[in-house]
């Protein structure tokens, strides 16, 4: 693996509980969303990025660097964490020009790359304010601030939205995607996964510590296309239709799901959406809802997490 | 930027951020109390001998066994653990500066903050006590107090810095070693006594002070020796604590995923 981020069968224990779990993936260039639940292993996979933790065994690197080093290289990174934690005593700017001086940054240097880091991010008329009185939202915003304020080469993203106003949300996006395109390396993770669609095509499912799959949404998609496709079937005589359905070849398991609905397994998705309105007809069957569930990511990252892979 | 230029802004970190907020209030009226019972000696009509004995005996026993130990530790533990609790560490770790200096950084800004807190501690006294018409001070006592104030907090420091690191109990380790170990083993026979910090800060009193409260102190070590033993405490286990920073997770114990 040559990414920019690689890991190979990396490993976390926290006690009894495993953080990341044989983790193995290859982030590269340009931005890409690691996507997965609350404690699926996202926020260990930056710690350890970050050189806040050891991998307990695995090999992970870092533009080419173990990750658990120091040194120089950690200047072309930049990392915004989750936690909202900061120095709350310090204003906005007094954070990111100490972090920029520890950095190794002049002062007049740092007063530069704060002031143009905080504007960036839209958090000019709060600098001044100290960070205890900021919302989670201008947290936000200058953690991202302190994370871009050195111009690093690759940016770690830990949940960079959370708590950012609709506003402040695509104003971020925004600014994600400008970065991307400007030649830096992104890795978001986020929950929320409409988020990361709107970002980026790139994407890395974990979950439980795992990897679950890697590369183009759309190639995940087309995995997810050869395998059985879940549809959710509202009908008034649901026993009836069940009856028909399971005559079909591509049909590979039906479900009760409640009085009157059903869920429908079918390996041929396209077959079933062309075969149903004319067994409707045929049939004389009364169907009032059609849901398919894995026709978003999230579908995709639930299809994968439940073991279709 | 050298390592030695990086220095500069984690030791004002280091200070600002341990004088803040109700623990410094708390910290402070610790650091009070020998003025106060100086001031209430004085308001009592004590006698000038009484008065000035006091304020050199409540050094050597309250300021130097207890306000020292409390404030050092609260500060010095704080420099790792508080920043490993609040997960803030990362904002350091994920930096290019190299560990080491963070260590050393956090050490100097956190004796600079202990010794604001405690210089006036351990001084305030002696001036109120000369101005409510206490028997004069020398200067060279002055002096002893000062020095020992300052090589007290340096070596207690390094210690709760490294307690910090490794400890997440490192206030109750802190405890245990600044009102057990440094107060039982300093009372009992023979040599033992050597192996605490407070034997040597004793012994520089002891030898620096002619006459009073702070004289006498027994000791068998020269007064290099009484210097040296803190110094020495305290580059060793700063020096610990910079390797060992080097190869300690910085995360709180139950990360979230």
């Amino acid at each position: 693996m040559t990414g920019v981020v690689d890991a190979l069968a990396v490993t976390k224990r926290y006690g009894e509980v495993l953080g990341l779990n044989g983790f193995t993936a290859s982030f590269g260039a340009g931005i890409t969303g690691l996507i997965g639940p609350n404690g699926a292993g996202k926020s260990t996979l930056f710690r350890l990025l970050a050189g806040q933790l050891r991998p307990d065994a695995g090999t992970l690197s870092v533009l080419g660097q173990p990750a658990w080093s120091e040194g120089s290289f950690r200047r072309r990174v930049g990392y915004c964490p989750e936690q909202p934690a900061m120095y709350d005593w310090m204003t906005g700017k007094e954070f990111v020009v100490y972090l920029l001086r520890v950095d190794g940054y002049s002062r007049a240097e740092a007063e530069k790359r704060a002031t143009q880091a905080i504007d960036t991010v839209g958090l000019t008329d709060a600098k001044a304010r100290r960070v205890r009185v900021y919302s989670k939202g201008m947290r936000q915003r200058v953690k991202i601030a302190q994370g871009i304020a050195h111009d690093p080469e690759l940016l770690l993203l830990d949940e960079p939205l959370n708590g950012v106003d609709p506003v402040g949300r695509a104003q971020l996006l925004a600014l994600f995607t400008r970065l991307g395109r400007s030649g830096h390396h992104l890795i978001v993770s986020s929950h929320v996964l409409y988020e990361v669609e709107r970002l980026t095509d790139q994407i890395v499912m974990i979950s439980n510590g795992r990897a679950l799959a890697q590369g183009d949404l759309h190639r995940i998609r087309d995995l997810i296309d050869e395998r059985p496709h879940t549809i959710e079937i509202t009908a008034r005589e649901p026993r009836s239709l069940a009856k028909l359905l399971s005559g079909w070849d591509h049909v590979v398991g039906i479900e009760f799901v409640g009085p009157d609905r059903l869920t429908v397994r079918s390996r041929l998705p396209e077959t079933f959406y062309r075969e149903l309105p004319e067994l409707v007809v045929r049939e004389g069957a009364e169907i009032s809802a059609l849901h398919s569930s894995d026709d978003n990511l999230d579908a995709v990252f639930r299809y994968l997490s439940e073991g279709g892979r | 930027m050298t390592g030695v230029d990086r220095l500069l802004p984690i030791a004002g970190a280091a200070f600002r951020g341990s004088l803040r907020g109700s623990r410094t209030v708390a910290l402070g009226a610790i650091a009070a109390v020998p003025t106060l019972i100086v001031v209430a000696l004085a308001a009592a009509n004590a006698s000038s001998t009484q008065i000035s004995d006091a304020s050199l005996g409540l050094f050597g026993t309250l300021t130097l066994r207890v306000v020292m130990i409390l404030v050092v530790l609260v500060i010095g533990v704080a420099q790792f653990r508080g920043e490993i609790e609040d997960d803030t560490l990362a904002y350091l770790t994920s930096r290019s500066v190299p560990r080491a200096v963070v260590a050393v950084g956090k050490y100097l800004g956190s004796v600079l903050a202990c010794l604001v807190v405690l210089v006036p501690s351990a001084l305030v006294p002696l001036a109120v006590a000369q101005a409510a018409g206490g028997s004069p001070i020398p200067s060279s006592t002055a002096f002893a107090v000062l020095a020992t104030v300052i090589l007290g907090t340096l070596a207690y420091d390094a210690v709760f810095l490294l307690f910090g690191l490794v400890s997440p109990s490192a206030l109750l380790l802190g405890l245990i070693y600044g009102f057990l170990w440094e107060f039982l083993l300093s009372l009992l026979p023979g040599t033992i006594p050597r192996i605490t910090l407070v034997y040597y800060l004793h012994a520089l009193l002891g030898l620096s002070v002619t006459s009073g409260p702070l004289s006498g102190y027994p000791t068998v070590v020269s007064l290099g020796e009484a210097i040296a033993a803190p110094l020495g405490v305290a580059v060793a286990f700063v020096s610990l604590t910079a390797v060992l920073f080097r190869y300690e997770e910085t995360a709180p114990l139950r990360s979230s995923a």
